[in-house]
């Protein structure tokens, strides 16, 4: 037996028996969920994916299809439910999708990612991202007045890292890093050799742009040529190993019109002279003091002129962040569970071993995260008196469950009795203080035995994790 | 750990009570009753020995209010927190035993003689604020009582000696005295009251019956004793205490022995010189039926659940079946017309009187309708409004007319197996109950093939292990089926797909005990009462500041004004009537100014309230609105299941800012976001308890706005709000010293006749000193 029902104006017929959520997936209409699993009995616990039917919101991953239905997936009255679930999971939600240090440095390097590589040995990975994300790391880890070391949480307990001299070093030990761009078949003029024109010509060859690097000085660097703490040595071979990354400089001469517009697909203006010109499919790069922040703004034009050169519309802001602010002492305890305790060391990887892994391990796959860029959540819409504690089980064994990152969905407990589990996970508690634990008090490893991959990949956020994973997205 | 268990004791427990999963919440219970707590021990053994897995076991157990995994000390003393106990000052009562007990930290004392909680509701409403001592309830606690309580049980336990008045065989009865036995006369003294009859009565050598009856419902007056001669006005006695017995005794039945007579008078005389010495009395009074208080207290009433109330034994079948029992019961059997029997229900308006108020009707005819090998029936007795007993006292009073109704209900739907969910917290209730199964059973009116007419029934009592959402259908099934009880989406409704997959019944005490009345007197005669889409009578626990409370039933339609008013004697102490809650957590404050409310299920819905399961707490002008909003969100966040977004963080969110308001700590635009956040649990949560947790809150922000307005400027404008206030004393003070005595954490101290000192920094302000205070010298500040 069939039933007919319309979602969004469209008619669809499922199965008697199927959930609304069947019948818009049958037509290809997307319904966030979090707590389900398809083709499980439903939990009906997260609520996000709750649907219009005459005006009243349903779970559409448990309400059954039925003849006659009415179901709006995307009224305003469903994109506003949608968000006060996610407002009110993330006012509970302990956990940073992106550690302090990414957030503070303009350049946003992946500075989590360089120190684990560091940590494990990887120098070159690591001498990799600094380069990916810096265009110029050695030069920054003379210049950079290191903002990321001031939002390191482990400043908080002993001292913050010294991210700043990790990228110098693996960068000025891995001065040239074989390449392999894509090829656009496109090339683009860069006016301006500084910090930002650097960066914009680096980032759109990566992008597999072909550039060309204007400027009227003899040598390229531009204003850090002056900076008194850069060894000059540093900036040329930075310089050079651009250059071998395919970057062509035309240096001593004011580039002309002609010059820029022949044979070129776009141009970036990095250059203060040439910050008036109107010049078609010309984007700006604004020159800066603080040379980290230049890079930064390179690396915005040459993302923004590739957007245009492709005709994609440029998304605005940066992607959905969660943020626990402040830690207590206790926390960062908690959080040494992740990383070594010495004290700031000479050595490289004993260095990054010091690193707390504040970040998190699931920032792409993480369900939360996803909708809340998508509905547009705050996490401060509905702010907790106190918040929850950060908390790291399991952290010696394969799979870390963060009990502050966890929506209590439910899955991981119906995933573990399936399978068999002896132990399993389950519910305790009741109510706003219900959490998910291992019975009669066992140890992780013992309630994820055969399960564990299972419950990992379909946790719908960073609460359950193998400790090893790395994500980027 | 304590690894020195008797493990053959949870041996014993899984062999008698069952190894299959099902069995976790009564396997728990027993093991609870054993050892007092559940130790780790005894939870892995059971999941060695049986069905029950570990996962299971620690959810279930961690799920339910009344398992403990601590061990607890030799006495669990449990002070009520429900709503008629709170608004009388529970949480200076809690304070108190604390303090006199010297517990500082964790909730045992450190002799390991008593453990401390607070319960929801102890369902004696009337007796506030009511303190439970393992099985002995005392009522109207007060902070200078609560040292004199723990003796009094202390001793009372070391005297326990069991006396059974033998009566005397030897001619006829020359009258008979009436105990209230319900929990509330219990608590009240009753038990005492009967001991003491029982002494007399020997030493007179009278002929007199003593008979237990159920709630009268004049519970603001118990203990309550009748006395009935034949061919006299019967007179019937309130607040009595063991004292007054002899008196009675003496009154109405005169002994034949002259000596022993004279003997008795000079003896009550000594024991009431001896007795009432130093010993705080309450009032109490002679009261005649044909008093004027209590001909309104009875007289607007009209009995129908509550039938021969004050009358029935409720522990004698046999008299229930003098009194028309079983006539409706046989009735339906000998018509043998299910259907005809449901249209008559349908016929008489019934609704369910659990909450909702479904037509009871449709839920019937849903089970009877489904093709199913198995159906079942449950009495959903899990009473959980902090603010109600109906339905305790229903069961306690009448069991077997909720059972003869609940036969009527498997007869009509077909259903051959069921439940009485009753709630733990309620004993006497489970006590009551279940003799009175083994009563039906011996008679053939349960098991198999009942009285010949091929309709079988197995009913059984399972007893609630204390989560309100258990009064939600789905997640009390849950919970029959051994798991947490968290509920599901709707539909399938129970009546479809309930335990164990089949399609189940379920109403509560009340909707089953009136069924018997209407198959007796017609479903026209039921609907001749109340209102055109609310039939019939609704019991309601009048409670609160409130002159008289009690168990009342109304035909509904009665108005608010004349509830309190005319049954209650309005509000209690001279105060002035400010608002009533009713309906519990899930129902509203309702202001005075809405008085002419009439009681049915749409009147109240339409001012925000709800029938609910039938609490009706009044308010006085001391009651602060803001705290009371606070109250019930804190019981209803305390409760929620946890399952569903909305329900599990949004009414955290709102107690939150509610608490805050309580401190002063307010800000602007707490009200909007209260209400925002209210919209979104009310109309996102899953199950009955989140979709109106929020109305308690909604009520008093729509009635009571300036309330809340002045708490966000940090005021208190009933000077309730704790943290809002101070207390301090002024030189009005004459040094009696009743406030440092009375003071449940010494926080008041003073040299004797001169003017006493607050810290306010011990002050918990709990107000019991402004209370006491003989010249008022006591100031919030």
């Amino acid at each position: 037996m069939s039933v007919e029902l319309s979602v969004n104006g469209k008619s669809v017929s499922v199965e008697s028996g199927a959930t609304v959520l069947d019948a818009a997936e049958k037509i290809g209409i997307e319904i966030p969920t979090l707590c389900h699993l398809k083709g499980r009995e439903p939990e009906t616990s997260c609520m996000l994916c709750v649907v219009s039917h005459q005006g009243r919101l349903i779970p559409s991953c448990s309400a059954k299809a039925a003849d006659g239905m009415e179901i709006d997936t995307e009224c305003e009255a469903v994109q506003a439910a949608r968000k006060d679930i996610l407002n009110l999971l993330l006012s509970e939600h302990v956990g940073d999708c992106e550690a302090p240090c990414v957030r503070i440095c303009p350049a946003g390097l992946d500075i989590p990612l360089m120190l684990r590589e560091i940590e494990r040995g990887n120098l070159e990975a690591s001498a990799r991202i600094a380069k990916r994300d810096l265009a110029i790391p050695a030069t920054l880890g003379y210049v950079c007045p290191a903002p990321c070391e001031k939002g390191c949480r482990r400043g908080q307990m002993d001292a913050a890292l010294e991210i700043r001299t990790s990228h110098r070093q693996v960068a000025e030990q891995f001065q040239t890093l074989e390449t392999d761009f894509p090829d656009l078949g496109k090339s683009i003029a860069v006016v301006g050799a500084g910090a930002a024109g650097l960066s914009a010509a680096w980032k759109l060859r990566q992008l597999g742009y072909g550039s060309t690097v204007f400027d009227k000085a003899e040598q390229a660097g531009g204003d850090l040529r002056n900076h008194e703490t850069l060894p000059l040595e540093v900036l040329d071979a930075e310089v050079e190993s651009l250059r071998q990354a395919g970057i062509d400089f035309k240096l001593g001469k004011a580039p002309s019109i002609h010059d820029i517009a022949d044979g070129f697909a776009g141009v970036v203006f990095a250059s203060e002279e040439y910050s008036n010109t109107e010049f078609a499919d010309a984007f700006y790069a604004e020159e800066h003091k603080l040379a980290v922040k230049a890079v930064t703004n390179g690396k915005a034009a040459a993302v923004a002129l590739d957007q245009f050169l492709r005709g994609e519309v440029p998304i605005p802001g940066k992607p959905f962040d969660s943020k626990i602010g402040k830690l207590r002492d206790a926390e960062l305890e908690e959080l040494k569970k992740n990383c070594s305790e010495s004290v700031p060391v000479e050595d490289l990887a004993a260095e990054a071993a010091r690193c707390l892994h504040c970040d998190c391990r699931k920032p792409a796959s993480c369900k939360l995260r996803k909708y809340a860029e998508q509905y547009g959540a705050d996490q401060k819409e509905f702010p907790a008196d106190e918040r929850g504690h950060v908390q790291l089980i399991g952290h010696d064994e394969a799979v870390l469950f963060e009990p502050g990152k966890c929506i209590k969905c439910g899955l991981c407990v119906k995933i573990t009795k399936e399978a068999g589990e002896e132990l399993g996970l389950t519910f305790v508690g009741r109510g706003f203080n219900t959490r998910i634990a291992v019975p009669l008090g066992r140890k992780l490893e013992e309630g994820l035995r055969s399960a564990a991959k299972a419950c990992v990949e379909h946790c719908p956020t960073g609460a359950l994790a193998f400790s090893d994973s790395e994500e980027r997205g | 750990m304590n690894s020195e268990i008797d493990i053959l004791a949870v041996d014993r427990i899984v062999a008698e009570v069952g190894r299959d999963a099902a069995s976790v919440i009564p396997v728990l219970q027993a093991v609870q009753k054993v050892f007092k707590y559940l130790p780790q021990e005894a939870l892995e053994r059971i999941c060695e020995i049986s069905d029950i897995t570990p996962a299971q076991i620690e959810g279930v157990s961690s799920f339910f209010s009344q398992f403990r995994r601590t061990p607890v000390g030799k006495h669990m003393i449990s002070v009520c927190d429900g709503t008629a106990c709170h608004v009388k000052g529970s949480e200076a009562v809690y304070h108190s035993v604390l303090h006199d007990l010297g517990i500082s930290d964790g909730d045992t004392d450190s002799e390991g003689l008593f453990t401390v909680q607070k319960v929801a509701c102890l369902g004696c409403c009337t007796l506030a604020p009511a303190v439970q001592i393992d099985e002995t309830t005392y009522g109207h606690v007060r902070t200078d009582t609560v040292s004199n309580m723990i003796t009094d049980f202390l001793e009372n336990e070391a005297n326990r000696v069991p006396k059974k008045f033998q009566g005397l065989k030897n001619g006829s009865s020359i009258g008979e005295v009436r105990v209230g036995l319900g929990s509330c006369c219990v608590a009240g003294g009753s038990a005492k009251i009967k001991d003491a009859l029982e002494e007399e009565l020997e030493s007179l050598k009278c002929n007199v019956d003593i008979k237990p009856v159920g709630c009268v419902g004049m519970c603001h007056r118990t203990p309550l004793l009748e006395v009935v001669i034949p061919g006299e006005e019967p007179v019937l006695y309130a607040k009595v205490v063991p004292e007054d017995v002899p008196e009675i005794v003496e009154r109405h039945f005169k002994s034949g022995h002259p000596f022993i007579k004279v003997r008795h008078a000079a003896e009550s005389l000594l024991k009431k010189l001896y007795t009432d010495v130093g010993r705080n009395v309450p009032e109490r009074h002679e009261l005649n039926v044909r008093d004027e208080p209590v001909a309104d207290f009875l007289g607007r009433q009209t009995h129908i659940a509550t039938e021969h109330c004050g009358v029935l034994n409720p522990s004698d079948m046999d008299e229930y079946k003098q009194l028309d029992g079983f006539k409706a019961l046989k009735d339906v059997f000998f018509k043998n017309d299910p259907d005809s029997l449901i249209a008559s229900i349908e016929k008489s308006g019934l609704r369910g009187r659990g909450g909702g108020g479904f037509p009871a009707a449709r839920k019937w005819k849903t089970v009877r309708d489904e093709p199913a090998e198995k159906k079942y029936i449950i009495l959903n007795g899990d009473e959980g409004d902090p603010g109600a007993f109906m339905d305790r006292m229903i069961m306690e009073s009448y069991p077997h007319r909720v059972i003869e109704g609940m036969i009527i209900a498997s007869f009509a739907v077909g259903a051959t197996e069921g439940v009485l969910y009753v709630r733990a917290e309620y004993p006497l209730a489970v006590k009551r109950v279940r003799s009175a199964l083994i009563e039906f059973e011996e008679a053939g009116f349960l098991g198999d093939n009942i009285l010949g007419t091929g309709h079988s029934l197995q009913l059984r009592v399972f007893e609630g292990a204390g989560a309100f959402v258990c009064g939600e259908e789905s997640a009390l099934i849950a919970s029959l089926e051994g798991r947490r009880g968290m509920p599901n989406i709707r539909p399938p409704f129970p009546a479809q797909k309930g335990l164990n997959g089949c399609p189940t019944l379920v109403n509560n005490a009340e909707t089953y005990s009136l069924v018997p009345w209407i198959v007796r007197n017609g479903a026209e005669r039921f609907a001749e009462l109340g209102t055109e889409h609310s039939k019939g009578t609704k019991v309601f626990s009048l409670a609160g500041k409130i002159e008289r409370g009690g168990l009342i039933e109304v035909p509904m339609g009665i108005t608010i004004k004349e509830v309190v008013e005319e049954i209650g004697g309005g509000v209690a102490n001279g105060r002035t009537f400010k608002a009533v809650q009713v309906g519990g957590p899930s129902g509203g404050c309702i202001p005075a100014s809405l008085g002419d409310t009439k009681v049915d299920f749409e009147a109240l819905t339409e001012v925000g309230a709800m029938m609910g399961s039938g609490g009706f707490v009044v308010l006085d002008d001391e009651d602060c609105m803001v705290e009371m909003a606070r109250y019930f969100l804190s019981f209803t966040q305390s409760e929620s299941c946890g399952k569903c977004t909305p329900c599990r963080v949004g009414t955290k969110r709102m107690l939150e800012i509610l608490e805050r308001l309580c401190r002063g700590k307010g800000r602007q635009g707490d009200i909007e976001k209260l209400e925002q956040l209210a919209k979104t649990v009310k109309g996102q949560s899953l199950c009955g308890l989140g979709k109106t947790a929020p109305n308690p809150v909604l009520t008093t922000i729509q009635y009571f706005r300036e309330e809340f307005e002045a708490h966000i400027e940090g005021r208190c404008p009933v000077g309730k709000c704790g943290k809002l206030i101070t207390f301090s004393i002024n030189d009005e003070c004459i040094g009696c010293t009743k406030c440092a005595v009375d003071c449940p954490v010494e926080a008041i101290s003073g040299e004797p006749y001169s003017v006493f000192e607050i810290d306010a920094e011990a002050c918990v302000r709990c107000g019991a000193c402004k209370q006491i205070c003989p010249v008022d010298a006591v100031v919030v500040n």
